[in-house]
């Protein structure tokens, strides 16, 4: 394979080159002034952040010592070495990361419920209205944008200390989300099954049912088992202000310094965490390969 | 027979007869479906029954939540206006500055736990596994731990959310890495790049505009209160606890739980309404150690098979330690250390770790039908210290009187020794039992001076 490199006469190469030269320089100019516009950012954040280097780097051993003594037992043995006393309380804490699943499960399913209803109303070629439309997508916002614990901390004190408070809370924040992701997706369907249906007279549920869902079930589920997942997460830590699940007995723990307790609990909620990530991530590529095909 | 508008006339039957399967309803399918659905409502229903759902308390805190909305409906900042300003700047660069820090972090392992870059598994796969435990621990826990090293202030925020940031960032780089572009990396290295140039000039321009955006996309949900990290931050900066940590992302929302909470305390807690806190209430713990002196001093391991005679033996021994315990945690400092002085001046006991002070919520219940309640947090110092013969004694005192723990402490070590614990039954337990009682008798005098009783006129249908 032959190839020629065609050079152009000096005057016409030096224009070119001049152009080229003034490119790059107009993007290095931009680079660095994006680059300083981010450092006086950072700066100004520091300041407002109380950020201290100093303190930092003269504490980190406390980092690293804090996880020493969570390796360590109250008698001053590492933990691995005494499994019975290090998970004494197994039996109890595996009740509560139940409690605490069950509660993100209970929690995600009514939430996916509530937005599977309500996302059909907040897309607008499904819907007639445009009011529709908005007030449905400004509710689903309003439960998006409150953090759940902050929901968890109002029904606690409404409904008393309990799961009950968790599940709400989780409820509520999963239609926000899920609410969104649904009718994005409803949003982006195929229009032709539901024109072919409108054509033969179907009402607007047997559209519904018959055109759209089809279309967006498998999405729909794989949203709600991330969604599910999300919550696990979130739920461990809606005990810290009793709304059911370990987050209480982990807090105590944490509180009190029993740095056993506190390693005990966190790798129980990881490996569940683990286990739920790894059958979730299985379940929903089941279901998006089977939409695939 | 029918017809469509415009159309020529379909036979369904004869449809129906060419294409079976498409009219007939697959109920291997349907009952598999049903079965799923079933079994999800089953185990729905049954998580209500398990919860203990109080129902009877949903009428009334629903009328709680409408009084709740009420109050929040004019905002009305007040005179906490420019803190509240303040505190949505000190979110906004906690948010910045601890996704950034994050991502910097999660940069350079996230490359290395990709399969295109490095495929030994080996060295991938304990970095994937590592960003799932760092990403398992919520925000809030990293932020309590923070805490502990960095002391309060929004500097334990920012390091939290690099914390939890850096593995969900880790595990999404190593995704976007892995999705990459093959051939731009081939084509570096069919002109003689090495390893570290394809990933430089291959891999990094396909990816980092995609790493960029999520990185921005994370600080946003940083900053909206979604990810409860605010809501760990202000609790770092501000000690006291429910009604300033609730946020400072929302200005209206602070504002009023404040008032909220401050009108709620005033009505709720009485201190008749609330449980005494006795710091050594934490009976499982107790039981646990109790458990575990008792295996020791027998050098066996207790099981299920447990003789009942031996149980009943253990369970009254537990009770009695924990009577002990309860005393001691009221005792004051003279009534342990005189006794400690003249019985037993070399007990030689030593700190097995040091002397720590935190805080633990304490529960009260309220109203007729006891519910419980947050009442609010308080000190706790704990001390645990070992006899030179092998007792180890604990201790959790209200308060942050570490002398007083360790003394404590160090009268629960020598009453496990059999010959000493009568004399401290007998020196300490009772004098702090009787102070005790006595200061009881006085506030319970005290309130029944107060007590209004209230005579009804008696009805008529009572007399007879």
């Amino acid at each position: 394979m032959s190839s020629s490199v065609v050079r152009l006469p000096d005057r016409q190469l030096a224009a070119v080159l001049a152009a080229y030269r003034g490119a790059a320089r107009a993007k290095r100019v931009q680079f660095f002034v994006a680059a300083a516009v981010l450092v006086s950012l950072i700066g100004l954040s520091a300041i407002q952040a109380e950020v201290d280097p100093k303190t930092f780097f003269a504490k980190i051993g406390g980092f690293t010592s804090y996880f020493d003594r969570l390796m360590t037992l109250d008698t001053g043995a590492r933990v691995w070495t005494d499994p019975v006393s290090w998970f004494w309380s197994l039996k109890r804490s595996l009740r509560l990361i139940g409690e605490t699943v069950l509660m993100a499960y209970v929690g995600t399913l009514s939430g996916a419920i509530l937005a599977f209803c309500l996302n059909f109303l907040a897309s607008p070629n499904l819907t007639g209205g445009a009011a529709t439309v908005f007030l449905t997508r400004r509710f689903l916002e309003f439960c998006r944008t409150v953090p759940d614990v902050v929901f968890a901390l109002i029904f606690v004190v409404a409904f008393g200390l309990g799961p009950l408070a968790g599940v709400l809370a989780i409820a509520i924040h999963s239609v926000g989300a899920l609410g969104k992701q649904f009718f994005e997706t409803t949003e982006n369907i195929d229009m032709r099954p539901v024109e072919g249906l409108r054509a033969a007279g179907a009402s607007w549920v047997e559209t519904i049912r018959f055109a759209a869902l089809p279309q967006v079930l498998a999405s729909y589920a794989s949203f709600t088992l991330l969604r599910f997942e999300i919550n696990v997460r979130g739920a461990t830590v809606l005990g810290f202000v009793g709304a059911g699940g370990i987050g209480l007995d982990l807090m105590e723990a944490i509180r009190k310094f029993y740095y056993s307790d506190v390693s005990a609990i966190l790798v129980l909620i990881i490996a569940a965490v683990m286990t739920l990530d790894i059958s979730t991530q299985y379940l929903r590529r089941a279901l998006i390969g089977q939409a695939r095909s | 027979m029918r017809t469509l508008a415009n159309g020529p006339p379909i036979d369904v039957d004869a449809l129906k007869r060419r294409y079976p399967s498409a009219f007939q309803a697959n109920w291997r399918v349907r009952g598999l479906v049903g079965a799923v659905i079933a079994a999800m409502l089953a185990l729905y229903v049954g998580a209500f029954v398990y919860f203990d759902v109080p129902w009877g308390r949903l009428a009334p805190g629903l009328l709680q939540l409408a009084w709740f909305v009420r109050e929040m409906v004019p905002p009305d900042p007040g005179e906490h206006f420019v803190t509240y300003v303040n505190g949505l700047g000190e979110t906004l660069a906690i948010s910045l500055l601890g996704t950034l820090l994050g991502a910097l972090f999660a940069l350079p392992l996230g490359v290395l736990a990709a399969r295109n870059v490095v495929p030994a598994a080996w060295l991938r796969l304990p970095i994937k596994r590592f960003f799932d435990s760092v990403r398992g621990i919520d925000t809030l826990i990293w932020a309590l731990i923070w805490i502990n090293v960095v002391g309060l202030g929004p500097f334990a925020g920012v390091l939290a959310i690099a914390t939890s940031d850096f593995g969900a960032l880790g595990k999404l780089f190593a995704e976007i890495i892995e999705s990459a572009d093959r051939r731009e990396v081939e084509g570096v290295r069919a002109s003689g790049g090495r390893r570290l140039a394809e990933v430089r000039f291959g891999l990094l321009p396909q990816v980092l505009p995609v790493m960029a955006g999520q990185v921005l996309y994370f600080i946003e949900s940083n900053t909206a209160p979604r990810r409860s990290s605010g809501w760990s931050a202000p609790a770092a900066s501000a000690c006291s606890w429910p009604s300033k940590s609730v946020c400072s992302n929302g200005v209206r929302f602070r504002s009023s739980s404040w008032k909220f909470w401050s009108q709620w305390r005033r009505s709720t807690s009485s201190p008749a309404a609330c449980a005494p806190p006795s710091p050594a209430d934490d009976r499982r713990r107790i039981d646990h150690i109790h458990t575990n002196v008792i295996k020791h001093r027998q050098g066996r391991v207790m099981s299920t098979a447990v003789p009942v005679a031996q149980r009943a033996r253990d369970d009254e021994a537990i009770a009695a330690r924990k009577r002990a315990l309860a005393l001691l945690a009221r005792a004051l400092e003279p009534e342990m250390a005189e006794p400690i002085e003249r019985f037993w001046p070399r007990h030689g006991a030593r700190d097995l770790k040091p002397v720590e002070t935190g805080l633990v919520m304490l529960r009260g219940r309220v109203g007729g039908d006891g519910a419980p309640f947050n009442v609010g947090e308080a000190t706790v110092t704990r001390a645990v210290v070992e006899l030179p013969s092998g007792e180890r004694g604990y201790a959790h005192i209200l308060g942050r009187d570490a002398r007083r723990a360790r003394l404590a402490a160090t009268v629960d070590a020598l009453w496990q020794r059999p010959e000493a614990r009568a004399e401290i039954e007998e020196t300490i337990l009772a004098p702090v039992a009787a102070r005790v009682a006595a200061e009881k008798a006085k506030s319970r005098a005290e309130t029944a001076a107060t007590r209004v009783d209230f005579f009804t006129v008696v009805r008529g249908e009572d007399d007879a």
